[in-house]
């Protein structure tokens, strides 16, 4: 009789605990804590070890930073409605993002994924390229009160517990001229041409009608610029480009089509940098 | 002494059980459950369905197409409606790993509008030799969900649907090309023919609100009481 | 007006060669991107022109902070980014800035065409092709975090007889002294009202110069400047003093002896010398200014006088706009020196009078309009004039003026912007230099009020370089001088209309 009590226990006790775990939040927070600290991340953003602590209080610090440095182009609501905006763009993208929208352009996540902490204190360091300033001349503490202010904009960020984040896999694959070529064959095979163009000018036959998600014109980049690069030139930032897409934006994520051959893209990388020379 | 353990061990176990499913829909066995089934239809003359503009890739697609916005059959059937119970908890067992197919062909999303169930996976291919981009929008905001590039043909990429809601499809390439995939927590939901009849079998006995949903034609919620082993009848009609 | 010698001509030849061999290297040191040639800022932020103008040389509110916060980011003192070359080691190296990266070059030209009333003598003004017309160069930047500096130095074509190269703003800025946003000092010479709602120096239509002489009184003006009537003195009959020493006191940046009525002055003179600080108190949406300037008495022994002002201005953020009222008042004392001219001579009052102006302007930017209008009244003591009839004593005066300006910009796309411009003035000053009954030749008054109309279309084929047609129409109809001055065409109505067509860019 005994026996068969324990075994009936040590039975029920295996149900429960597979039940307790197939909670949706229990099993991904597990999985979570396993993924929360990637091996790399796609660029080194930031020499600032010491971040403050993201509460309620760095969020009204963020908000208060917000209204000196970000309200004349993002909106005192945050919704891309500021004073500047028709200025800078009349008619056509891009536009101040509307910080609560939840779609970010600059990721190291997957196609429709919110962005990493990592991400957002990049672009505001970093600013666009012919767009938005760089703000590096701020303190690293403040900027990353920015960081947590603009991620209180969309509570889909509190329930992320499985952030779907670019593995960077392998290393930049010096240039070569046969790194070049091959490039050039997955540019190619790709179709990286019928948006970008034979010579990468951003005048390929679907050019002239592509539109950002609020329905602005955003023809594709002219890949011959470099420095007009909006996610930055350097290969990393490159390689993210191509497999994270932009979000808000035509260019789609090609992460899918190359998993398993991401030397690939090191390859198309280095192709569409000689773009420029 | 020794049943009181086996009773705490159980009566632990069972209570663990039905907290652990409180807000989740439940797939259970069914018996003697009925079905709604009806037609869905339009009164008086079907709008007309404009002409896409192809502004690429003709060779391909096409010199025109006609959109496919609304599809009346002879005897008013309406095609590609959404027939979906809203309030449902539990209920038949479905594929939890089902592929729900959103193909690209000559330009065009196929099919126009599908069902699918929350976690199930949407599989998305180009049948088309041109580059095409599968863009999904979620919700009446119409969110970006996921933007897949698909350069090459016939390559299938798997994308789970993590939410619920309608999915509005769309390419940028082409930006005429449109779908939509209506995701419910639940199996009971199902597009109509091209008669406008449909079904919806092993419903469990109750009173539910059904909602008949048409990408133009707006929404309608209606209530059906479903008898054991009984077929309720509903039909709804779109149009003044 | 003299003629340009031999000399003066051959000067201003070759600062023209000088000026555009030192052009062309820059132009190609600051390569175009995207067809977006960006000056200093622009270069130093990586950013389009339209980030702080809405279309240059306006500023939108985001460059009015930029301004505010002396060249550095709106919220941070970044002095103009950290990506300056660090010379000569860590510990005691210097910061330097790439020079492209606070040097920047304005060209105007235009080809101008007035239409002025037949005068007495017959002559009309033909049209005047000056390219280029004006030249400014800007030096503007960060020295290091909150020390700023701006120096612009400015060739006029159309006046090579003055100096080629004259220094118009310089200025050292220390910010944000007291606070974040507080605090922030500037000395040198400077647009005073920089700040207002609507600044002197930041037109969509460029002022035009008068031509006048103003080294005797009462001045000759055979046409009068194009540019906002509020700034104008307003004042008739009134001099820099220094008469019976034959020092005429004139500064520079002012017309001469004579103040023209017509010309900027006072808060609103494009160029003032003197310190102002200025910051931001009870959160971010009340600016304050309080300023001094120094300028000379207009007795008969100038002295140095202090004048000073207050500038307070609310700002208020919505949808795709911006809200902003300023008021200002700003006070001289001993400015000015009424005088009367009966035709044997100027003659002065006993004494100086004390000048003080007060404006009122607001702004309002949504979408894509940008409409700003300001008013502004100007009073003077009553001038004496001791020693009995008819030496002065029997003028009359008007010790109130008041002008209004307002204007509308509209970007019709990113590439085509309108404007309307409607300026009033209601003069001040000497009415009559002596009634009708004792002398029949003042048989007008002289200070006539005076309104203009503009219409202006600006194409940009980029954002720093705008092609612009603008007509401007006189709506008074024509008024005579009084007969004891001539009786030829009044000035503030001598001019019909005026047709410009232009370019304007900045590199």
């Amino acid at each position: 009789m005994k026996k068969y009590t324990r075994f009936i226990c040590s039975l029920s006790a295996a149900m429960v605990l597979s039940i307790v775990t197939s909670f949706p939040g229990a099993a991904q927070a597990a999985e979570a804590k396993a993924k929360a600290k990637p091996a790399e991340l796609p660029i080194k953003v930031s020499p600032y070890k010491k971040r403050p602590e993201e509460n309620a209080k760095s969020v009204a610090e963020g908000r208060v930073i917000y209204e000196n440095a970000c309200i004349y182009c993002h909106g005192v609501e945050a919704k891309g409605d500021g004073p500047v905006a028709f200025y800078l763009s009349r008619d056509t993208a891009p536009r101040p993002r509307d910080l609560t929208s939840g779609i970010y352009k600059f990721r190291s996540t997957a196609s429709g994924e919110l962005p990493m902490d990592e991400d957002i204190f990049r672009t505001i360091t970093r600013g666009v390229t012919g767009f938005m300033p760089g703000f590096e001349g701020m303190a690293p503490a403040d900027r990353w009160k920015l960081v947590y202010y603009v991620k209180s904009l969309v509570p889909d960020f509190k329930e992320v517990t499985d952030p779907q984040i670019i593995k960077m896999v392998g290393t930049v694959i010096p240039s070569s001229a046969v790194s070049i070529r091959r490039g050039y064959d997955v540019y190619q095979q790709f179709k990286c041409w019928e948006c970008h163009g034979g010579g990468g000018r951003g005048d390929g036959k679907k050019a002239s009608t592509l539109k950002d998600d609020w329905g602005f014109p955003l023809p594709p980049r002219d890949l011959t610029r470099l420095s007009s690069f909006k996610n930055g030139s350097a290969p990393a930032d490159v390689y993210r480009t191509v497999m994270a897409g932009f979000d808000g934006g035509a260019m789609p994520s090609y992460a899918d089509f190359f998993e398993g051959s991401e030397k690939d893209v090191w390859h198309l990388v280095n192709y569409v940098r000689s773009l420029s020379e | 002494m020794n049943k009181k353990k086996l009773m705490t061990c159980v009566g632990v176990v069972a209570s663990l059980m039905m907290a652990s499913n409180a807000n989740a829909y439940k797939a259970v066995t069914v018996t003697n459950g009925g079905s709604i089934s009806g037609k869905i239809s339009f009164s008086g003359a079907a709008p007309s369905n404009p002409k896409l503009d192809i502004t690429k890739d003709k060779e391909t697609c096409g010199a025109s197409i006609s959109a496919d916005y609304y599809i009346v059959g002879a005897g008013g059937g309406l095609k590609n409606a959404v027939v979906v119970i809203e309030n449902i908890e539990q209920g038949k067992a479905y594929d939890k790993k089902g592929k729900v197919p959103v193909d690209n062909k000559k330009c065009m999303f196929t099919p126009h509008v599908t069902t699918a169930v929350k976690g199930q996976k949407l599989a998305i291919n180009n049948s088309d030799p041109v580059l095409h981009n599968t863009h999904l929008y979620h919700g009446e905001k119409l969110k970006t969900m996921y933007n897949i590039a698909l350069p090459l043909q016939n390559r299938v990429i798997k994308k789970p649907l993590r939410k619920d809601g309608v999915i509005t499809v769309k390419c940028d390439a082409h930006e005429w090309m449109l779908s939509y995939v209506y995701v419910a927590k639940h199996p009971y939901s199902v597009v109509t023919a091209a008669d406008g009849s449909f079904t919806l079998s092993d419903v469990p006995a109750g009173s539910y609100k059904v909602k008949i949903w048409h990408e133009k034609l707006g929404e309608s919620i209606q209530d059906v009481t479903v008898a054991a082993g009984g077929t309720a009848t509903l039909n709804h009609s779109f149009g003044k | 007006m003299k003629k340009a010698t031999f000399w003066q001509k051959a000067r201003c030849l070759a600062s023209s060669v000088l000026l555009a061999v030192l052009t062309i290297p820059i132009l190609f040191i600051t390569s175009v991107k995207e067809a977006e040639a960006v000056p200093s800022f622009a270069r130093k932020y990586d950013m389009s022109c339209n980030v702080c103008h809405t279309r240059q040389p306006r500023l939108n509110p985001y460059g009015q902070r930029f301004m505010e916060n002396g060249y550095q980011l709106p919220g941070t003192a970044d002095g103009g980014r950290k990506e300056k070359h660090l010379l000569g080691g860590e510990t005691n190296g210097a910061t330097l800035d790439e020079i492209s990266n606070y040097m920047a070059i304005r060209l105007r030209a235009d080809i101008q065409q007035g239409s002025l009333r037949e005068k007495v003598d017959g002559v009309s003004e033909d049209p005047d092709i000056i390219f280029p017309r004006t030249v400014n160069i800007f030096f503007a930047g960060t020295a290091k975090k909150d020390i700023s500096f701006f120096f612009e130095a400015e060739y006029d074509t159309q006046d090579p007889a003055e100096s080629a190269m004259i220094f118009e703003r310089s200025m050292l800025i220390f910010d944000n002294l007291f606070a974040p946003n507080n605090g922030t000092v500037k000395i040198g010479q400077f647009d005073p009202s920089a700040l207002y709602s609507f600044p002197t120096h930041r037109q969509q239509l460029n002022p035009i110069k008068p031509i006048a002489e103003t080294g005797t009184f009462p001045p000759e003006i055979n046409r009068i400047p194009v540019l906002p009537l509020a700034f104008s003195s307003k004042m008739f009959g009134l001099t820099t003093g220094g008469l019976a020493s034959g020092a005429a006191n004139s500064q520079p940046g002012e017309e001469g002896f004579a103040i023209l009525p017509f010309e900027p002055y006072l808060f609103n003179a494009p160029v003032q010398k003197g310190v102002s600080v200025h910051g931001r108190v009870f959160g971010n949406s009340l600016l304050y200014q309080v300023g001094v300037v120094q300028k000379m008495t207009a007795e008969e022994t100038p002295q140095t006088r202090w004048d000073s002002y207050v500038m307070l201005r609310y700002d208020v953020q919505g949808a795709f706009s911006n809200f902003q009222v300023s008021g200002f008042y700003y006070t001289a004392s001993k400015a000015a020196m009424p005088t009367v001219n009966m035709g044997s001579g100027p003659i002065a009052a006993d004494e100086t009078v004390d000048w003080n102006r007060y404006g009122l302007a607001a702004r309002w930017q949504h979408k894509a309009w940008d409409i700003y209008g300001t008013y502004i009244a100007d009073t003077i003591d009553k001038p004496v004039f001791s020693g009995g009839m008819p030496l002065g004593g029997a003028s009359t005066w008007e010790t109130d003026a008041s002008g209004i300006s307002v204007e509308a910009d509209y970007l019709l796309t990113d590439k085509w912007m309108l404007g309307a411009r409607y300026d009033q003035m209601k003069a001040g000053g000497l009415i009559r230099g002596m009634p009708q009954a004792m002398n029949a030749a003042w048989d007008q008054d002289l200070n006539q009020d005076a309104s203009l109309l503009a219409l202006i279309g600006k194409y940009y084929p980029a954002p720093n370089i705008g092609l612009y047609a603008r007509y401007h129409h006189n709506l008074e109809s024509s008024v005579k001088l009084p007969s004891a001055m001539g009786g030829d065409e009044h000035p503030a109505t001598n001019l019909t209309s005026m047709f410009i067509v232009g370019v304007d860019m900045a590199f």
